[in-house]
């Protein structure tokens, strides 16, 4: 903009200098801001790049890190699809005419979910899994008008903080049911018969549920979280019968990000559809006839519903959406290959840690990530790893394993990779 | 200027056609068969997915193809700075759980942003984890319900203008409120006898946007402060409209106790066709015990994690927040600094600019001055029969993504304009000559716009048929 452009402006407004616009604020409530000067774009660069070079990124670090987050292999061409401007700086497509590129892509997003799920519906994203799962247990008290949700004791602590906010504020209490000690998997006698129940498969310790037949004909309604590349090889949610899915879709071909913006994946039966939160794409057709896209039953939405509304959710996590599809149209089938190779590496860390004597914690099938015991506590091990480049995994301790630590791995590991971890392991534990 | 506009259309098949028969895989093994699944999904080669989702792209409206003045959205332009920041390895290939020693430049920009944002809101300190400006909304509720608990109070009812954004009343209801809805003033702004009426010892909170969703700078702010604070409720700020007054007001200088921010509005991170966005909210002194867990602190020259805050509400994300979008956010602010209210004062001039070029072409009620953003009613077209509907698709054709439409509802047939301070004059003349143009436009031909663009969706067809996935699709 010139100067002589912002003078016109002005003129055209009918005042004479900028501040005129703001002769509404008053005196009292008038504040100034205490900012350092504005950083010219070269300066800006070398700050940032400095700050990140604070960071130590896996990859020249060695990571065993897991728990929700993967360093799974990101193909590029997901990276360049999601930072197309047009995906990029677009909104929530309110106008469908303008926005048929986003719509058909989020709609592809569902589809492909629905199909690795075996859902009927997924929805537009919700922002992670933990908060997919809050409103998960909101859905399921919905249906059923139920007022307990009884959660596995093998879960991650933070993601019962996040669904204790979610669900107190609807009057909704959490019961813990407790695992196997010698299996991880979940005690069938702790499931309660009828009501609302989450599963996790695997769980948080890494252990693949194997009874989810019984549990789902124990309880009224299922809720099932799964890590969607496992899916390459496990049995998908709808295969039996859960009425509501979350995930956290992180693995799905975005950054681990220091743990944002992730992807929180919701599915449900078509049944229903009318209690989900969030946005939902349909296939329809326009004035001529033709195949379109737009958003639909918005009237569940707070825009429309205001307090009625099945949540308030707005934005949501689109463009990881965006990089999901991407994800899975690349790998397509490939997705089994990947999640064969996650196991065989899991199998080749836990030999690692039988070669100095060390067992698996739990005796159930493992996905890519298991639970070992340490013989010294956590710290002093994550010290003494770090000095050697490796991140030996996640401490377990707030989960009432203490000395225990949680190991995954990905695809992205080879033989040597998992070779140095044993060197190391040897160095420090033997 | 009519019909130059062309969007790419192409008859793209799904994913589902493009890839031919799909290709149905399970594992060969280490799995017992009891656990084992099936994949069935489509088998695309690299290049048939590129040539897929350009495609797909090139079939979208974006800040970058046009004008798109999308009201209480901020639909600026997203400087590429930030967007190169959040790509960089040392902030995109770190994992959550890695040790502090690892992570001190993450950690340190995070505690930075922090005091920019208290900063920038006249806040005592900041939490970044909300991951939207909805769930900033409801991370701000439950800092309020927990410090009237603490007080040994349980206050049950939060207020809102009849001209709040959605999110309010359905963040009120979802955090477990009675929501009550006061009527706006006939100078558009909020009305505090109404207000004064509706508080009482049963008011946790009013929430409110200053300026207001007409644009309208709430001018009585210290007295709608009073009134709420003698009763023993506090101020929410819903940050959605901050655009308007950096530099000039800060909401803790009006009186507010609770501010979200929304960082891909005002500090021009992407939007990404729906998120992800980030929430950060900004508390005074007496709320800060409550925020939630993980708190940023500094020790011995280290920057840790904390979870030692016994009054803390918890956590509302699964870690830290969106700290990709905090990145870009952080060199949003890094690059205006001490100018930021140069950001404020382009994007009121803009707006006030454009009211002008629209005088006399629909009608503003509520009086003249705004602040970033307006609202026209699109009333006198009924009587051709054309809607603000009908005016919104017809911009389309124009090049132009249409304005928020029907809200806030005290205006009829609203139009809620925002042009950002990114656009140039040239923009604004053309989206002003555009809207003049389309009001003295043939009805019937408005009635069937677009035409330059993909023709008008049908909407029902969607609702009742509810395709929700191209499984469901082809069953019917």
């Amino acid at each position: 903009m010139t100067q002589e452009d912002v003078r016109a402006m002005l003129e055209a407004v009918g005042v004479s200098d900028i501040s005129e616009l703001f002769s509404d604020v008053p005196e009292d409530v008038r504040a100034g801001l205490d900012l350092p000067g504005p950083m010219a774009e070269v300066d800006l660069h070398r700050h940032l790049e400095d700050l990140a070079s604070l960071n130590t990124p896996v990859g020249p670090l060695l990571s065993f890190l897991g728990g929700g987050v993967y360093d799974h292999h990101i193909p590029p061409a997901v990276m360049e699809i999601a930072s197309r401007a047009e995906f990029l700086s677009a909104y929530t497509p309110y106008q469908p005419e303008m926005s048929q590129g986003m719509l058909q892509a989020i709609f592809e997003y569902q589809s492909l979910l629905a199909r690795l799920l075996k859902m009927d519906v997924v929805n537009a994203s919700m922002y992670d899994g933990a908060t997919a799962l809050g409103e998960a247990v909101r859905m399921a008290a919905r249906i059923s008008r139920g007022d307990v949700v009884h959660i596995p004791e093998a879960i991650a602590p933070w993601k019962v903080s996040v669904l204790h906010n979610y669900s107190d504020t609807a009057g909704i209490s959490i019961e813990k049911v407790p695992y196997d000690r010698t299996m991880g998997t979940l005690d069938l006698d702790g499931v309660p018969e009828g009501g609302i129940m989450y599963v996790e498969t695997p769980n948080y310790f890494g252990v693949i549920e194997d009874k989810l037949d019984a549990i789902r004909e124990k309880v009224d309604v299922l809720i099932v979280g799964v890590n969607p590349i496992s899916l390459g090889v496990l049995k998908a949610p709808g295969g039996y019968g859960a009425d509501i899915v979350v995930a956290e879709g992180q693995p799905l071909g975005i950054p681990m990000g220091f743990g944002g913006p992730l992807l929180g994946v919701m599915a449900s039966t078509k049944k229903h559809v009318r209690q989900m939160p969030g946005r939902l794409i349909a296939m329809t057709q326009n004035s001529d006839g033709n195949r379109a896209f737009t958003m639909t039953l918005q009237t569940r939405e707070q825009h429309i519903r205001r307090h009625r509304a099945t949540s308030n959710i707005c934005t949501n996590h689109g463009l990881c959406a965006v990089m999901g599809t991407a994800y899975l149209s690349v790998v397509g089938p490939g997705l089994v290959d990947i999640a064969e190779r996650c196991l065989d590496n899991r199998a080749l860390l836990e030999e690692q840690f039988k070669a100095v004597g060390i067992e698996p914690a739990f005796d159930g099938h493992h996905f890519n990530e298991f639970t070992v015991r340490l013989p010294m506590p956590f710290d002093e091990f994550s010290a003494e790893m770090l000095n050697r480049g490796v991140l030996p995994g996640i401490d377990l301790d707030g989960s009432g394993l203490a000395d225990h630590i949680l190991v995954a791995t990905t695809e992205k590991h080879t033989a040597a990779d998992i070779e140095r971890f044993g060197a190391a392991l040897k160095e420090v534990l033997v | 200027m009519t019909g130059q506009y062309r969007m790419a259309r192409y008859d793209e098949g799904t994913v589902f056609e493009i890839g031919g028969e799909s290709h149905v895989r399970s594992a060969t093994g280490h799995i017992p068969d009891g656990l084992k699944g099936t994949v069935d999904l489509p088998d695309l080669t690299e290049a048939e997915v590129m040539r897929h989702y350009v495609r797909l792209s090139q079939m979208n409206h974006c800040v970058e193809s046009g004008f798109y003045p999308l009201g209480s959205c901020t639909m600026k332009h997203n400087p590429r700075s930030s967007v190169w920041a959040a790509t960089l390895p040392g902030f995109a290939s770190i994992h959550p759980e890695q040790p502090f020693s690892t992570v001190q430049g993450a950690l340190g920009l995070m505690y930075e942003l922090e005091r920019m944002l208290a900063e920038i809101g006249g806040m005592k300190a900041v939490t970044l984890q909300p991951a939207a400006g909805a769930q900033g909304e409801y991370t701000g509720l439950l800092l309020i319900k927990a410090y009237h608990e603490a007080n040994g109070e349980s206050r049950d009812q939060v207020i809102v203008p009849d001209t709040a954004h959605g999110t309010n009343p359905a963040t009120a209801a979802m955090a477990g409120y009675d929501v009550i809805e006061v009527p706006s003033a006939d100078d558009g702004t909020v009305d505090l006898d109404a207000l004064k009426e509706a508080l009482s010892d049963r008011t946790a909170a009013l929430m409110l946007t200053n300026p207001n969703t007409l644009g309208i700078f709430e001018g009585r702010v210290t007295e709608i402060a009073k009134a709420v604070h003698e009763s023993g409720a506090l101020l929410y700020y819903d940050g959605a409209n901050l655009n308007a007054i950096m530099g000039i007001t800060k909401p803790g200088a009006m009186g507010f106790d609770v501010v979200h921010f929304n960082l891909h509005k005002t500090f021009g991170t992407p939007h990404g066709g729906g998120g992800p966005g980030s929430g950060p909210v900004g508390v005074v002194e007496r709320l800060e015990p409550f925020l939630p867990v993980p708190r940023i602190t500094r020790e011995n020259d280290m920057f840790v994690l904390s979870d030692d805050v016994p009054a803390s509400i918890g956590k509302v994300q699964s870690f830290y927040g969106n700290f990709l979008v905090l990145v870009r956010a952080y060199a949003f602010i890094k690059s205006h600094g001490s100018s930021l209210q140069e950001v404020s004062e382009m994007a009121v001039l803009n707006a006030n600019y454009l009211v002008a070029r629209l005088n006399g072409v629909l009608p503003m009620p509520y009086g003249k001055l705004r602040k970033h953003e307006f609202v026209l009613s699109g009333e006198p077209l009924k009587e051709k029969g054309v809607k603000t509907l009908d005016v919104a698709k017809r911009l389309g054709d124009m090049g132009f993504h249409a304005p928020t439409i029907y809200f806030p509802h005290i205006v009829e047939e609203a139009m809620m304009i925002e042009p950002t301070e990114t656009e140039d004059k040239a923009t604004l003349d053309a989206f002003a000559d555009a809207l003049t143009c389309i009001v003295s436009e043939d009805p019937e031909g408005l009635k069937c716009a677009p035409t330059e663009v993909e023709a008008r969706v049908d909407e029902v067809f969607a609702a009742k048929n509810m395709w929700l996935t191209w499984d469901l699709a082809q069953q019917d």
